[in-house]
């Protein structure tokens, strides 16, 4: 009973937003919008915390279970990989750990020293 | 039948190199990673075509929107840490969204890619259902994005923390939030490994960067691949 209303809660939020998307035509995705409504909800406390645990414990642990099924998608693209393998591999390495580096610095400087 | 088997064999494989990686601790041995590089083969020896095996697979997808909702909840619970220094928090996750953008479309432009795997490549800094989502948006190849997104937050998780020590970053702030902006959940789940501080600022600019990304890059990015090809 406890996962159905965490379930339901969950989805609720999600067609909320999927609707208030279709409706004003924003280029966000759906679930973006369900993501605020939700925690607008629970900072407002019109939603208590412990009604969603039940479901959302369990889908952020096994969070990286979700990115297979995407991500064998790949395999209808390997054309396209292996011709742009330079561009997608050195941008996708190179910017990642330049925007670690950058973000780090800058928050460290600009943080109180304590 | 194999639309079952299939779906069984994508669960099994990733509980099995889960608990490979809990006990071994490295971040190479992503068990999404090793799942992909397992299953892609197989279907492809096979003769399996992707949508086959997705009728299996959408059961896992019907889980991806839900996901982003619930990340409502994490940002909820550091509502307090949040309030006591908002504004530093967004200025960094600001300038970091905009620099990850521009950054990555300018190099993939530098690097040779057309303008849609330009798109594909843009949001790859956050997690997987935001970045394939806006990645869609675009106009880019969401897989393709799904693809990238692991490997950004593997090459994070790997070298991330020495870059920070090299760079003489100390504070457990700024290293969870530079984690968070450039490699959202697996550079999280790395940062969990360092201290719980870290890790809680890591989660926080996993989601922010999140949300930030899916309003400001269908702004921005069709402005910075207009010109491209």
């Amino acid at each position: 009973m406890k996962l159905l209303r965490a379930v339901l809660i969950l989805f609720s939020c999600l067609y909320l937003g999927k609707g208030l998307v279709y409706l004003s035509h924003l280029p966000i995705p759906g679930s973006i919008i369900g993501m605020l409504l939700l925690f607008l909800a629970l900072s407002s406390g019109l939603v208590k915390g412990h009604w969603v645990s039940p479901f959302v414990t369990p889908l952020l642990r096994h969070m990286t279970l979700l990115f297979i099924p995407a991500g064998v998608g790949l395999m209808n693209y390997l054309d396209l990989i292996s011709s742009h393998a330079l561009a997608l591999l050195g941008t996708t390495l190179l910017s990642t750990w330049l925007l670690i580096l950058a973000v780090g610095t800058w928050h460290q400087r600009r943080q109180p020293h304590d | 039948m194999i639309e079952t088997a299939l779906l069984a064999l994508t669960l099994a494989l990733y509980w099995g190199f889960r608990t490979l990686q809990a006990k071994v601790k490295s971040p190479l041995l992503n068990p999404v990673l090793l799942a992909i590089a397992c299953l892609v083969p197989l279907l492809i020896y096979c003769h399996i075509p992707y949508e086959r095996y997705m009728a299996g697979g959408r059961f896992i997808n019907l889980f991806l929107e839900p996901a982003v909702v619930a990340l409502a909840y994490p940002l909820y619970q550091q509502l307090a840490l949040i309030r006591a220094q908002w504004k530093a928090l967004l200025v960094t996750l600001l300038l970091g969204v905009l620099l990850a953008l521009t950054l990555t479309v300018l190099l993939a432009w530098a690097l040779g890619a057309d303008k849609t795997v330009a798109l594909s490549l843009a949001p790859k800094a956050v997690t997987t259902p935001i970045a394939m989502g806006v990645s869609q948006k675009l106009g880019g190849i969401a897989p393709l994005t799904a693809v990238l997104v692991i490997l950004a937050g593997i090459a994070g998780a790997v070298l991330g923390p020495w870059i920070l020590d090299k760079a003489g970053v100390k504070s457990p702030e700024a290293r969870g939030l530079a984690m968070g902006c450039a490699a959202h959940a697996v550079g999280t789940a790395r940062m969990v490994e360092e201290s719980p501080e870290a890790a809680a600022f890591s989660s926080l600019a996993l989601s922010l960067c999140g949300i930030l990304t899916a309003l400001l890059a269908p702004l921005l990015v069709p402005l910075l691949t207009e010109w491209m090809t």
